[in-house]
């Protein structure tokens, strides 16, 4: 009835032969991941379509680069990429918990027969509302959201994970960051693009700075390379050059009197300009267009300092950490419109940077966290690290409440629902008891991953979780064998779990529910790069 | 094969009868389960891999690339009825195909077809009758409680249409919202509902949270990074007019010898805008008083300069706005678009209590909030993926179209299979005995095919779908009321106890749709495909 091309997988015959199609597909997807999970999860090496080499363990950055195709698991990739838009962390978990919750329904479906598919879904629609409405809630731990205490208890897991080793060094780099520029007055509001990072080769982890102000990635185009403390700032959107007409110019000239007078007149003009500006108090001149060599000529005459930063953005972020005004028009700016900062050409690892540092309080509204490492990939593996704890940093002061983390909470919620679905009557008992056990997954693979006998630890974390222990969870370093997070100073944010669980249960549920899956022939012609 | 073009096919008599019959049941066999509010979801996957997913018959007859060419008849004609009336495809494919069904069995124990179709006709006839019958009327403007302000009513209403495309939770949200929109654009009852005063405006955000806006949401935001992102009390100044350089028409150029010279016509140039900024300027100063703030939305350019003076002024600029939404704008705040900077005077402005920015990504919304009696809203869609807003922006267009028809009939019919089960039995008892002769055969088949509805509610719900038949069936008899079927407990309900309404019109026409279908269907005898052969491309296409 289709067109030619066409692929058409149903679930007419009952047999749910397209739901055991998808999570096969989606299960494959999880459990490749499932081994990048935790502090000890194992880094992938990832060659993408460009030929580019990745080492990673972020899930988020592995999802992107292996192009997935079948249309189920895309979906759980969906949940992943909004899990990381949205709090930039526990993508792992999103996946993970999906793949696992879609595994338990397959083994379900097989003893209790498709039939009961609604019977099912209704089940894990009662424990997931359950679950993120209430357990997830009795389970938090109070913090009066010190950035200090948020320091230990939050980021250093999230960093950990990520960049297992360097923790300490991290979390102290990005709590300095965030303390110059969260705003002195709403301390719930941490706008993560503020924290830049610039990259440079060589050196290792422990060289990596926090500078108060911004970093730009080239060196000044003038011979004085460094302005004395707190230099006026002006900031030019437009290029530093004789401006030009909209209209066509066309310079008339009758005699040769007039070639050698015009020349003489665009240079007085320029000089006009910049004295003026040099006489305002102005040392540093940054722009985002060109600077002409007369231009140039004259700053250095006037002993100024230019700069050129090609990007609109990188200009806006040089406005903020100086406190300028991005001017349209050349020429002298007022007293409000400059910026101050002490500007220096440094060079680090073989790279000239720039640094503007504005070190009177509260003024900066940047922050640049300047990273070291010996290889490209681990300095990329270090920034995404360093985004992560910034996010974490970002949902803690959104949200400050916290949970036990190392599978702790999520194995007092398994527990708690499985004790719901023994009071439940009817057929969705079975579901919820599906969903406790996939709960589970958590504490599972962080002890398959530290290289412990998983069934042990479990068995262990879930005697102690019914004796009341709430929060034992797996003990990656020392013995195989549950131990407290409280003491370990383990734990996790409850919105970013929240979220994960969310969304991946959404993905989960959306899975289950299609029947029939309908694919028009591929369209032809190269694919494009990026899709 | 034909002497006078052997390409062509032809296919005939009961061989074309049972090709046309197969196509109707196979698109039913597609369809059926997306059916009612426990309908599952089909996943398409479009050429580029891209995701959709679907509960909508529409949605999905539209993005199937059907070939069969009967199929093709029978989605177009659902198509159609979604053009009028904006839902019921499903249940029309549903119609149509069970219609066929019925009918091949008694064609094939050797009835002719056009008395079969005469039966049908006659049955369709008599049901629309029925319909009007039993429908729930209400009273016109001016006598008592009119639909418009039953906000139950329509909220249940806006409910049952949503229930079938997306999942409960979000659904009943949403229907509050649909309401409170149309209640925003309502005129009275002798203009008609313009539903394009309506604007849909997806948002990718991890929140479930639609809601409903009072005022206009516009899909970028101001350029400059010095503007205000929030202003309270604020004069909408609705624009049509540039403010940048505009070249001449014909060629021009400059003619300058010194530096100076030059500067001085760079300066003339900027005049021209320097002053039209001043006089806007000007004018805001003159009508702002403390606490208030102005807000331009232009629909021409403006270029950074211009920008950077209203950014000083503390006035919040948008540039290269929809023309679209400018009418939109007009109507939600009030005030009348200006077209020249000549006298312009302060009654020309708009009113909005709170305009502010939201940067979501590397997207930038505005919104336009807190109207004074808005005749133009915003329904802004929040969802965490682009499928998700997909299927909730369909649902919406759906949900709005089941608000509108209601108000124009305003009246609704009992939902939930009631309507079915209630006029399959009128047909039985009270029309059949009047009829002579084999036109009961068609008027059976009729009565037969509109339990497909019920039935196909029941299976999708997981249900028996005998037992239920026959027990919603005795429930009517017994209680000689309109019986529904309750989706979730398989038992006899009134659907106007549950609110489960559905639109008057959507059933006629789907009746009358899928009979017409079915009946030009039933009457064909040779299928001939003749001219160029498919599946075999001019060379020029590779």
């Amino acid at each position: 009835m289709l067109k030619d091309g066409h692929e058409h997988f149903s679930d007419e015959d009952g047999g749910g032969a397209v739901v055991a199609r998808s999570i096969t597909a989606a299960c494959e997807l999880s459990r490749m991941l499932s081994s990048s999970m935790g502090p000890q999860g194992r880094n992938k090496l990832i060659v993408n379509h460009l030929e580019k080499l990745m080492v990673t363990s972020d899930c988020a950055s592995i999802l992107k680069e292996i192009e997935v195709e079948h249309p189920a698991a895309k979906l759980l990739e969906l949940a992943v990429q909004q899990q990381e838009t949205e709090c930039g962390d526990g993508t792992n978990l999103a996946l993970m918990f999906a793949g696992e919750l879609l595994t338990s329904t397959l083994d379900l479906m097989k003893t209790m027969g498709w039939r009961h598919k609604t019977d099912i879904m209704e089940g894990f629609h009662l424990a997931s509302t359950k679950l993120l409405n209430e357990l997830l809630v009795s389970n938090i731990d109070n913090t009066d959201g010190a950035l200090q205490e948020l320091k230990e208890k939050v980021l250093k897991p999230v960093l950990g994970s990520k960049h297992y080793g360097s923790e300490d060094i991290l979390s102290d780099l990005v709590i300095e960051a965030c303390q110059i520029v969260l705003n002195k007055k709403d301390m719930s509001v941490l706008n993560p693009s503020s924290i830049r990072t610039v990259k440079i080769m060589g050196g290792n982890v422990g060289q990596s700075a926090c500078v108060q102000g911004f970093v730009a990635q080239r060196g000044v185009e003038t011979t004085i390379k460094a302005s004395e403390k707190n230099a006026k700032i002006a900031v030019y959107a437009s290029g530093v050059e004789a401006s030009g007409t909209e209209a066509k110019g066309t310079v008339l000239m009758k005699t040769a009197d007039d070639l050698k007078n015009y020349n003489r007149t665009e240079e007085t003009k320029m000089e006009e300009i910049i004295q003026g500006i040099a006489e305002s108090g102005i040392k540093v001149i940054v722009t985002g267009g060109n600077i002409s060599d007369m231009a140039l000529h004259f700053i250095e005459k006037y002993k100024l300092i230019a700069l050129k930063l090609s990007s609109k953005w990188e200009l806006r972020r040089l406005c903020q950490a100086t406190g300028a005004t991005a001017l349209v028009r050349l020429g002298a700016p007022t007293p409000e419109e400059m910026g101050s900062a002490t500007t220096t050409q440094k060079i680090v690892g073989g790279r000239t940077v720039t640094v503007f540092e504005n070190d009177v309080d509260g003024t900066s509204k940047i922050a640049t966290l300047v990273l070291r490492a010996s290889t490209s990939s681990v300095l990329n593996d270090l920034e995404r690290a360093v985004e992560d704890g910034v996010h974490a940093v970002q949902m803690a002061c959104k949200d400050g409440r916290i949970v036990y983390g190392g599978g702790a909470c999520e194995m007092e919620c398994a527990v708690r629902l499985d004790r719901l679905a023994d009071q439940h009557p009817g057929l969705e008992q079975y579901a919820i008891r599906a969903f406790a056990k996939s709960l589970e997954c958590v504490s599972r693979t962080l002890a398959e991953n530290a290289g412990w006998d998983a069934v042990q630890v479990l068995a262990d974390m879930r005697a102690s979780h019914v004796n009341g222990q709430i929060d034992a969870g797996v003990d990656i370093e020392n013995d195989p064998g549950s131990k407290g997070m409280k003491d370990a100073n383990v734990y996790d944010l409850m919105y970013v779990k929240r979220s994960a669980l969310k969304l991946a249960i959404e993905a989960a549920t959306t899975v289950l529910k299609v029947d029939q899956i309908i694919m028009s022939k591929r369209a032809g012609g190269p694919k494009m790069p990026g899709q | 094969m034909l002497d006078a073009n052997p390409n062509a096919e032809i296919v005939s008599k009961t061989q074309a009868r049972a090709v046309n019959v197969a196509a109707g049941v196979g698109l039913l066999n597609v369809l059926k389960s997306n059916l009612g509010p426990r309908g599952t979801l089909k996943l398409l996957v479009g050429g580029a891999g891209q995701l959709k997913l679907t509960k909508d018959g529409l949605v999905l007859l539209k993005e199937m690339q059907i070939q069969h060419p009967t199929a093709i008849l029978i989605a177009r004609t659902a198509t159609a009825q979604d053009d009028i009336t904006g839902d019921g495809t499903t249940s029309t494919v549903l119609l149509c195909g069970e219609l066929l069904r019925q009918a091949d069995r008694h064609i094939s124990e050797g009835v002719h077809p056009r008395i079969l179709v005469e039966g049908l006709e006659k049955a369709r006839e008599e049901a629309l009758k029925y319909l009007n019958e039993i429908k729930t009327t209400f009273p016109a403007d001016g006598e008592g409680e009119s639909m418009i302000d039953n906000r139950d009513l329509l909220t249940s209403i806006a409910l049952t249409s949503l229930a079938t495309k997306l999942d409960y939770d979000s659904s009943l949200s949403l229907s509050e919202s649909l309401v409170s929109a149309v209640q925003c654009i309502y005129a009275g009852a002798d203009s008609p509902i313009d539903l394009s005063r309506i604007e849909v405006m997806p948002m990718s955000r991890s929140t479930n949270d639609s809601r409903f806006i009072n005022g206009i949401v516009l899909d970028h935001g101001a350029r400059h990074p010095d503007m205000p992102d929030v202003l309270h009390n604020c004069k909408i100044m609705t624009l049509n007019c540039t403010l940048e350089y505009e070249k001449t028409e014909t060629q021009s150029g400059f003619y300058y010898s010194s530096a100076e010279e030059r500067e001085k016509l760079v300066e003339s140039e900027r005049k021209w805008l320097d002053e039209r900024c001043k006089q806007i300027i000007d004018f805001k100063r003159s009508v702002c008083k403390d606490g208030e703030s102005f807000v331009i939305i232009n629909q021409k350019g403006v270029d950074p300069l211009s920008l950077d003076i209203f950014a000083k002024e503390g006035i919040l600029c948008l540039r290269r706005a929809k023309r679209r939404n400018m009418e939109r704008l007009t109507l939600a705040c009030g005030g009348s678009p200006i077209h020249s900077l000549q006298d312009i005077e302060e009654s020309q402005l708009g009113y909005a209590g709170k305009v502010s920015q939201v940067t979501l990504g590397e997207d930038k919304f505005t919104f336009v909030e807190d109207c004074k009696s808005a005749k133009s809203c915003t329904m802004l869609l929040q969802g965490p993926n682009e499928h998700s807003l997909n299927q909730a922006k369909d649902a919406i267009k759906d949900g709005l179209r089941a608000l509108k028809n209601a108000l124009e009939d305003n009246a609704v019919v009992s939902g939930a299979g009631a309507f079915e089960v209630a006029t399959a039995m009128h047909l039985q008892m009270n029309v059949l005995p009047t009829v002579k002769g084999k036109q009961k055969l068609g008027i059976q088949a009729f009565c037969d095919a509109l339990l497909i509805i019920p039935k196909t509610l029941a299976d999708n719900s997981g249900l028996d779908v005998q037992d239920t038949l026959l027990k919603l069936q005795d429930e009517h008899v017994a209680s000689k009321m309109l019986v529904g079927l309750d989706v979730k407990t398989g038992e006899a309900i009134l659907p106007s106890d549950e609110g489960i309404w559905d639109n008057v019109r959507v059933k006629r026409q789907s009746l009358y749709l899928s009979t017409v279908l079915a009946s030009q269907l039933l009457l064909v005898d040779e299928v001939m495909r003749a001219g160029k052969q498919m599946g075999v491309k001019p060379p020029m296409d590779e």
